[in-house]
């Protein structure tokens, strides 16, 4: 295992942002999901020993993160979630800084920030001072100052956040292409499901400090899969309970819309039999599972709402 | 075009066992400091050094025979000449901190670079230090550097051994002059820097030189308020070590003992500003 959590608590005053969590990463891409709050960006802070326990232990590469030696932090790569920027310098001179601190030769530093900055498309504004620089380009710069020394782990903090969507996309497939190609672990947190589902084999959904669920991305993948949004004229009540007696899961309703969760085995086709079956009209039929919300809707059921 | 035109690629060289980030930070930082206006400060600074140099070599001239010796001119090459040396050069040394220190943490504080300093293996300890050698490397350029070269110079032109045989002590003194002028002022303006925004911190920091100063000379009847003054305290202290007569009528101890407190404040605000998340309670 590279990370092993246990029952860690971090309070920041009366408000714990991470609550009795344990769980054990081991060597693969790995999504930590939540919406904001719910006390990710903690975790990613207390995994690097940035901020203090109330109680608990983090160990990487085996390593306690609270004792005084730091020198596991060589080998993780942090991508903050926040602006953060070495004044006055410009990409290059940055990302060369930031290798030298965590252990590169000079030269080493410099030549490998000219490969990063170009691996991260900044490779024609490298000589630009970073303060310059537009929201999406200081999220690559970032990114490019956490790979320079190549860490046996990546921690990227909303990696995606505050870019337009085509940045988005191209950041996505960076950091996929990273986590393909090379034995680097990444944790990526992230309240973007999509981004999750794109990069991660391995999801952790945190809620409120606590970890909810910790399950391979297929789970979710399949729940996203068999999920339809449904409307219909007639009488929906006698609809559902068609679609429930053929082992359909309601997991959503208002007044005018509902999720169905359809078995393994079935499709969306049986949406339209149990129309013609209890003579109402489909008028909507839209796929797969829209907000983090629903996921932990789906995952928790009634508990959801306790967890609130 | 895609975002990235060069694809990642590994590194396999080896990270360094013990790197020293302070170091690194100290390096970094003084070659940022010399791309502002510092340069122009040094050689104005240096005036007094050329005049001085040039006062050296004229005694060593004429030797025995000062023809300024009836006018009471003191131009003598001993321990008040240093002393001397180093007054002159004490605005210039409050310009220097003042330029190279104060926004040494503001910034790093309001583009929130703290974070990425401490993902790496670098301390409290290693930041601070790194961030106080670049201020203290200025200081010695003003102060230390110049001052060494002159003794030095006096050695070089000196035709005997008397001048090193009195004044053997010298360089001790300019070097704890200049770890204490560093330690208090340099120590105060990294402290202001984490505390407050640039442009504020040197307000601040003029505040607390020159008013308690002002203080003592309106109250001069008071000797004690000296304490009081980092500048009247610096001044006293730099008398203290090179053996001269001590300006003012307070105890040096006293006021060494303060710069110590002084120091321990400055050292308890970098502990409480200096960390890597802000913790709202």
């Amino acid at each position: 295992m590279i990370v092993e959590i246990n029952q860690l608590t971090i309070q920041y005053g009366p408000f714990t942002a991470v609550d009795q969590l344990s769980s054990d990463w081991p060597d693969e891409v790995i999504g930590l999901l939540g919406v904001n709050g719910a006390g990710k960006s903690s975790l990613m802070k207390g995994l690097l020993g940035l901020v203090p326990f109330s109680s608990g232990s983090i160990r990487i590469f085996g390593q306690d993160v609270t004792s005084r030696e730091k020198s596991f932090r060589k080998h993780i790569g942090y991508m903050p979630e926040e602006d953060c920027l070495i004044p006055g310098f410009t990409a290059l001179q940055m990302v060369r800084y930031m290798g030298e601190l965590s252990g590169m030769q000079r030269t080493d530093a410099i030549q490998r920030a000219h490969e990063v900055l170009f691996a991260v498309g900044l490779g024609e504004a490298r000589y630009r001072k970073v303060e310059t620089y537009s929201t999406g380009m200081k999220q690559r710069v970032k990114l490019a100052q956490a790979i320079v020394h190549d860490p046996k782990l990546l921690l990227l903090d909303e990696p995606t956040s505050g870019m337009d969507p085509k940045g988005r996309e191209e950041m996505l497939e960076l950091i996929l292409g990273i986590a393909s190609n090379t034995k680097m672990s990444v944790v990526m947190a992230t309240h973007i499901l999509t981004d999750v589902e794109r990069i991660c084999n391995k999801v952790l959904i945190m809620h409120r400090g606590k970890l909810l669920k910790d399950s391979p991305i297929g789970d979710f993948r399949e729940m996203i899969a068999n999920t339809y949004r449904v409307r219909v004229d007639g009488d929906r009540v006698l609809y559902q309970n068609w679609l429930a007696d053929h082992g359909c899961q309601i997991s959503f309703d208002n007044k005018s819309e509902f999720d169905v969760q359809i078995p393994p085995g079935s499709d969306a086709s049986i949406l339209f039999k149990c129309g013609e079956a209890t003579k109402t009209s489909v008028r909507k039929v839209l796929p797969g599972v829209q907000t983090l919300e629903d996921v932990f809707v789906k995952h928790l059921g009634e508990d959801y709402h306790a967890h609130l | 075009m895609p975002i990235y035109n060069q694809t990642y690629s590994s590194w396999d060289g080896q990270l360094m066992a013990n790197p020293k980030p302070w170091w690194l930070i100290a390096k970094t930082g003084i070659g940022k400091v010399f791309q502002k206006w510092m340069i122009i400060l040094l050689v104005f600074s240096s005036f007094q050094f050329v005049f001085r140099l040039f006062q050296i070599v004229a005694m060593s001239y004429v030797g025995e025979k000062n023809p300024f010796q009836n006018m009471n001119i003191d131009l003598d090459i001993n321990n008040h000449f240093f002393n001397s040396f180093l007054s002159g050069q004490g605005f210039f040394l409050l310009l220097v901190i003042l330029f190279a220190g104060a926004d040494l943490i503001s910034r790093d504080r309001s583009l929130n670079a703290l974070p990425l300093y401490f993902s790496r293996p670098v301390g409290f300890h290693d930041y601070v230090l790194g961030k106080w050698l670049i201020v203290a490397f200025f200081s010695a350029l003003v102060t230390l550097v110049p001052a060494l070269i002159l003794f030095t110079v006096q050695l070089a032109f000196s035709q005997n051994s008397i001048f090193l045989q009195s004044y053997y002590w010298i360089p001790l003194a300019l070097l704890g002059d200049w770890i204490l002028q560093t330690l208090v002022m340099g120590g105060l303006i990294l402290a202001l820097s984490a505390l407050v925004k640039g442009a504020r911190s040197v307000l601040v920091f003029i505040f607390l030189i020159y008013f308690p100063e002002m203080i003592r000379v309106i109250f001069s009847r008071i000797p004690e308020l000296g304490l009081f003054s980092i500048k009247a305290g610096l001044k006293q202290a730099e008398a203290f070590f090179f053996q001269e007569e001590l300006p003012y009528e307070f105890s040096v101890w006293i006021a060494l003992l303060l710069f110590l407190i002084l120091a321990a404040i400055s050292y308890a605000i970098l502990r409480w500003r200096v960390k890597p998340v802000e913790i709202v309670k």
